[in-house]
């Protein structure tokens, strides 16, 4: 588990959901990501994006109980573990840094489920700014 | 030329505890530009309930990458230099490595241009492909 | 391979990579605006382009092919 963002606040509808995250600046992994130049790694963003879709299928009522965030931490037993199966495509066009953006938004659109496949897309930004998109499927 | 643990650190720059590639070597098929592995530790940051979850498994291809840039400017006897996922494309994760397992990833560069490579990774587990997919890369300017 | 041969195959190859329809790659078309490239992307055109006709076009030539026919002349020049 890594004490990688943390949720401050979630709207979740019947087809996705925005979430307002802040990054945290004193997360192990930027020791090495990179040794005094902290990046936020593409990988623990796209965790990220998939934690939140994965909110976004909670079963029953979404839990209005404290929003924690940290990459790979056990969840609520209502929200489902899936596999990010398929990366259709994921654009990376601006480099994310917790300190140049201590507090950013995760968008979630739920565009088709079926049995045992979810089709999503992902963004991260904040406003009109978006700093990477994700195109993708998650198995559960 | 083979590196292995601690030698993989002068083709990446990433250090601990995100280092995700242990073995580098250039590849010996005409068409395959490297190999490179990883033997997943219970310790590493991306295991969850004993498997490699899928940031552990593209953040691997990723540092392979950067490690057959690195082993270009190693040749040249300058230090790795910062590089950055720019797209991951048609990318399939067909199921999570266990920890003790060895990934075992070949890597073929399918175009270069403005900077950017376009490579093709497949990830194996024994003769199992776990995880293939494409891709693009982009090189900081050197300081 | 006859140049006929050469723009049919460039225009179905890339018309598909990029869901485009084959009628909009035009010899005069920008290549970049009507497939939408930008940084990121031309390297998906430049690989692509390998892979079909084993040509690799460096970074100092892509300046020199703004236009489909541009790109049709430069690969007939280095196939035949």
């Amino acid at each position: 588990m890594l004490n990688y963002y943390h949720i401050l606040s979630s709207d979740i509808t019947s087809d996705g959901g925005m979430f307002r995250v802040s990054l945290n600046a004193d997360c192990e992994v930027y020791r090495g990501h990179f040794p005094g130049e902290p990046i936020s790694p593409g990988v623990c963003n796209i965790q990220m994006i998939k934690e939140c879709a994965e909110r976004c299928l909670e079963k029953g009522r979404p839990s209005k109980s404290p929003l924690k965030g940290d990459l790979l931490a056990p969840k609520s037993p209502n929200v489902p573990t899936m596999l990010l199966s398929h990366i259709k495509q994921c654009r990376l066009t601006t480099l994310v840094t917790p300190q140049q953006h201590p507090e950013v938004e995760v968008r979630v659109a739920i565009l088709s489920r079926s049995e045992d496949t979810i089709t999503f897309r992902g963004t991260i930004g904040k406003g009109e700014e978006v700093y990477m998109e994700l195109k993708g499927e998650l198995k559960g | 030329m083979l590196f292995q643990g601690e030698e993989i650190k002068q083709l990446i720059p990433q250090r601990e505890p995100i280092i995700m590639v242990d073995m580098f070597t250039l590849g010996e098929q005409a068409d395959e530009a490297a190999a490179t592995g990883l033997t997943v530790a219970a310790t590493n940051i991306f295991v969850q309930d004993n498997h490699l979850r899928e940031p552990g498994i593209i953040e691997h291809v990723a540092q392979s990458a950067a490690a057959l840039a690195g082993y270009t400017t190693f040749r040249q006897d300058l230090p790795p230099q910062l590089g950055y996922i720019g797209e991951i494309k048609k990318f399939h994760i067909h199921r999570l490595p266990c920890v003790g397992d060895t990934l075992h990833t070949t890597l073929r560069v399918l175009g270069t241009a403005m900077g950017i490579t376009l490579l093709a990774a497949e990830v194996c587990v024994a003769d199992d492909v776990v995880a293939e997919g494409q891709m693009k890369i982009f090189l900081a300017a050197a300081k | 391979m006859t140049k006929n041969e050469i723009i049919a195959k460039v225009n179905e190859v890339l018309a598909e990579e990029f869901e485009k329809d084959v009628e909009e790659l035009t010899p005069e078309a920008n290549i970049k605006q009507t497939l939408e490239l930008d940084s990121l992307s031309l390297v998906d055109m430049v690989a692509l382009i390998d892979n079909e006709f084993g040509v690799k076009i460096a970074n100092s030539e892509l300046a020199s092919i703004p236009t489909f026919q541009a790109l049709y002349d430069y690969l007939d020049s280095h196939i035949n």
